[in-house]
């Protein structure tokens, strides 16, 4: 399994909200154990959606202080199942942006009723630490059809 | 706020019991008080207070007692409770 937890970026507003969705497969492995006879959508897996859509939304600012990177998840709250096949719409508000670290406030939504919600925190990795041919295809086909545009990573 | 109230909110910023958490605590003394801790700290007096912390402000912070310093000097603690 890729560890890419978005499909789809819907919105964005860089630096300030993302709009996303992911379907997991029935057909992925970690159903058979994730619980035989009663697949669902693991939390920790939820949470990683919600930490990637909000590190898109703060990504797509292209800043030179770095990558978005999980730092801490707070208030994380899961309310309902999530089978497989079932398409999470994930939304991240940005909080506070700083230079050092950013907070958003995450949920994710299944046929518009709420089944989880946190609090994350992020600090920012330096571009130069990730290999130099990494593109992000769903944040970057997403700009490129919406014609967003960010100063390149690394200029001043 | 009181230094009783202040004491409690960063001892839940640093994870820490807040009987380990005294204005006379140095800042080696609480292990969440790390590097991610110093960003947990500004996030939350940004939140919080709305006080922004310099690069200066967090040089200075040695122990628990200066971080009640950065709040008196805000008007958020009440005046000689740092």
């Amino acid at each position: 399994m890729r560890f890419i937890l978005i499909d789809k970026i819907l919105k964005l507003s860089p630096g300030k909200s993302i709009v996303a969705t992911k379907t997991m497969q029935a057909d992925e492995e970690l159903f058979r154990d994730h619980f035989p006879g009663f697949p669902v959508v693991p939390g920790v897996l939820l949470t990683e959606m919600m930490a990637q859509a909000a590190g898109k939304c703060l990504d797509s600012e292209k800043s030179p202080r770095g990558r978005a990177m999980l730092g801490k998840i707070s208030n994380a709250t899961f309310r309902r199942w999530v089978p497989p096949g079932e398409t999470a719409v994930i939304t991240a508000e940005i909080d506070s942006n700083r230079e050092e670290f950013a907070t958003a406030k995450c949920h994710v939504e299944v046929e518009e009723k709420r089944v989880c919600s946190a609090d994350l925190f992020f600090v920012f990795v330096p571009h130069e630490q990730f290999a130099g041919a990494y593109v992000d295809e769903v944040l970057e086909s997403y700009l490129r059809e919406n014609r967003i545009q960010g100063s390149e990573p690394g200029a001043a | 706020m009181k230094q009783e109230e202040a004491l409690l909110w960063i001892a839940e910023i640093f994870e820490e019991p807040k009987e380990n958490v005294r204005p006379e605590t140095l800042r080696e003394a609480i292990p969440g008080f790390d590097s991610m801790g110093v960003l947990a700290l500004m996030a939350a007096l940004d939140k919080d207070f709305d006080i922004v912390l310099t690069e200066e402000d967090i040089r200075t912070i040695i122990k628990v007692g200066d971080i009640l310093r950065i709040l008196e000097r805000n008007g958020k603690l009440e005046a000689g409770a740092a």
